[in-house]
């Protein structure tokens, strides 16, 4: 059991470097409030196991899982609610694009959301989800080549 | 469109990221019920059950897995959040179909006991419970990791409990061994566990990488390690009970679904008809479902199809669970091997199914109510149809139910207090009845998690423990055995 000055402090750090990497992850697999209330259950997962968490190997990774099954559990059938385009942004979103993300698996979303959204790389994208890069290319493939056919756009 | 769709992606979730506030301690905080700072006395304990459940309940196997080899166990209890100290238990209000009929009672026809575990060694770890040829048997393991051996213990009537002796070692061996699941059936108990073989965590075995192991015992007192002699239950990567710590006994024989990791994962289902000589398919990889039957699942693979339970009746292998975003899963199987998704399945539209078993010509499934957030019953005849029997407002889910072919017993494996300790029981299937589980503890005593439990000659033997979290030292464990006698 870790004194808990030493628990606070670490956990701190933890959360510092990994709220928004988490968060970012389970919006992009679930939509912003269903994302980030997994997040927060997550987060508050991770500190009241953070005995256990701390010490592994990759606890962000661990604790996507544990966001994810907890999203998982909010859901209400297989429908992910993304947010709307917004209006008057400076680069035009097509108004379909959420609509054919929530169309797609959920390993997809997620690494169509990391990769091309949020900008992670492979590595990055691979080490939190706990898969291989070239299952996270092959994902980032396939979400792209179905986003393309739903939205009907060559580029 | 005038510009590209990696373009476009970045700016859709740029507008997300910046509409979305980040997650502060106010959050964390109020999930954790800290009404002053986030410091370990902030902990409440009805958020212990309730969150650690999370992990354990779907999809986190492997991980967790390993990790809990290493500090504790895992537990397969679901998530309940209705765990507050106080919580009243509300007037039921179910929704029947129109052949059920309700009654409630008051606690006043089953009086339960707490039974000496003094039968058992300290670190046991109970995980199943059967009966069969006039004897419980429970089984799980003994020890921690890496020096842990599968263990099993008799009872004649469910209350004096004695460890089987194992002169010719079929439990033990190297690296750990668990017993997860046991089963009755033709005249033999059936055992599934895990084997890790070797020291966990050395270079050269993964921490998820055992193989399965099969006991089968005649009378549940001498037991014998099944030869794994082709290398069906074992092999190159990892072989785990999965989701579901699970068997189904029926015309086909012993039945089990897992995973297998090669090193990427599968959805496999193994076979016996005897408990000796098994045999195996695959139900779905990494990619996708491949068996015919199972076309209908659309474009998921292994990790999307989160079986939790099986059983067997009116000649099928049923196995239910849930996809990915929660829709709910029904598998249908005559031979245990080959595997279909019921084109109509009907009933089950806000469902979560979490456990199963077969009673008076219909399976009955337990779980919850997406939408409303109330544990439910359902039961159906075909695995195709289901009707909602059961709808309890007071328990958010139930995830554990039992029969021995007439008599059901419907549970939540974690609550809090006494007051929220509800089970429903039933005779026949139609006719079902709300109670109150009193598990004879003090007041004091923290969360309650339940195992599993059995029934026989109408009495119900559940296992289970207190301040058991998946992820908790072994040795703060501390199992109950509560038997449930109809008065």
């Amino acid at each position: 059991m870790l004194p808990d000055e030493v628990k606070t402090d670490a956990f701190t750090e933890f959360v510092s470097a990994t709220e928004r990497p988490l968060r970012n992850a389970l919006t992009g697999a679930f939509g912003p409030e269903r994302g980030r209330e997994a997040a927060a259950e997550a987060m508050a997962y991770g500190w009241e196991h953070w005995d256990q968490v701390g010490k592994m190997e990759n606890p962000a990774g661990y604790l996507y899982r544990v966001g994810r099954d907890r999203a998982r559990r909010m859901a209400s059938r297989r429908s992910v609610e993304l947010a709307p385009v917004l209006e008057g942004e400076t680069v035009w979103v097509e108004p379909g694009l959420p609509a054919a993300l929530a169309r797609l698996p959920e390993r997809q979303r997620v690494v169509v959301a990391l990769v091309h959204g949020y900008g992670w790389s492979l590595g990055e994208t691979a080490e939190l989800l706990g898969v291989a890069k070239g299952t996270v290319q092959s994902h980032s493939k396939r979400g792209l080549r179905s986003l393309r056919r739903y939205l009907g756009v060559e580029l | 469109m005038s510009t590209g769709l990696l373009q476009q992606l970045n700016a859709y979730y740029e507008q997300v990221s910046d509409s979305q506030e980040p997650i502060t301690d106010t959050d964390l905080r109020a999930l954790l019920e800290a009404p002053t700072s986030l410091t370990p006395d902030s902990k409440t304990p009805n958020r212990r059950g309730a969150w650690v459940a999370v992990a354990a309940a779907i999809g986190t196997l492997l991980l967790v897995g390993g990790v809990a080899l290493l500090v504790g166990r895992e537990s397969d209890v679901a998530v309940s959040d209705d765990l507050l100290p106080g919580t009243s238990v509300p007037t039921p209000n179910p929704t029947s179909s129109p052949a059920t009929t309700l009654s409630v009672t008051s606690g006043t026809s089953v009086e339960w006991t707490t039974v000496s575990t003094d039968g058992f060694a300290e670190g046991a770890v109970l995980d199943d419970v059967a009966y069969g040829r006039g004897v419980y048997v429970a089984v799980g393991g003994v020890g921690l990791a890496p020096n842990q051996d599968a263990a099993v213990w008799v009872s004649q009537d469910g209350i004096d409990w004695t460890r089987v002796s194992d002169p010719a070692g079929h439990f033990g061996g190297d690296g750990p061994q668990e017993i997860r699941a046991v089963v009755f059936g033709d005249h033999r108990f059936v055992a599934v566990g895990e084997d890790w073989l070797a020291a966990v965590g050395s270079d050269d075995v993964p921490l998820d990488a055992p193989d399965l192991a099969v006991w089968v015992s005649e009378d549940g007192l001498s037991w014998t390690r099944v030869a794994d002699v082709d290398g069906t239950l074992g092999g190159p990567g990892g072989q785990s009970l999965g989701n579901a710590y699970d068997l189904a006994y029926g015309d086909a024989g012993y039945v089990f679904l897992g995973s297998e990791r090669l090193p990427k994962p599968y959805l496999v289902s193994w076979v016996s008809p005897d408990g000796i000589t098994w045999s195996r398919e695959t139900l779905c990889s990494e990619d996708s479902c491949s068996q015919e039957g199972l076309a209908e699942l659309g474009d998921v693979g292994f990790d999307e199809v989160v079986v939790q339970a099986l059983a067997y009746g009116n000649g099928i292998y049923l196995a239910i669970g849930g996809l990915q975003g929660g829709a709910p899963l029904v598998l249908l199987s005559d031979d245990g091997l080959q595997w279909r998704v019921p084109v109509n399945l009907q009933g089950l539209a806000d469902g979560a199914l979490l456990d199963v078993t077969y009673s008076h010509g219909r399976f009955v499934a337990t779980g919850w109510n997406w939408t409303v957030g109330y544990g439910a019953i359902w039961t159906s005849v075909d695995g195709v149809s289901w009707d909602l029997v059961v709808e309890d407002e007071s328990h958010p889910v139930f995830d554990l139910v039992a029969s021995d072919g007439n008599e059901i017993i419907v549970m939540s494996k974690v609550f809090r207090s006494r007051a929220s300790a509800v089970y429903w029981h039933s005779g026949d299937g139609i006719v079902w009845t709300r109670s109150t589980f009193d598990p004879a503890v003090p007041p004091s005593a923290g969360s309650l998690f339940l195992k599993a439990a059995a029934v026989a000659n109408r009495d119900y033997v559940v296992i289970g423990g207190e301040n058991l979290t998946p992820q908790g030292p072994a040795d703060t464990l501390t199992y109950i055995i509560w038997k449930g006698q109809r008065r």
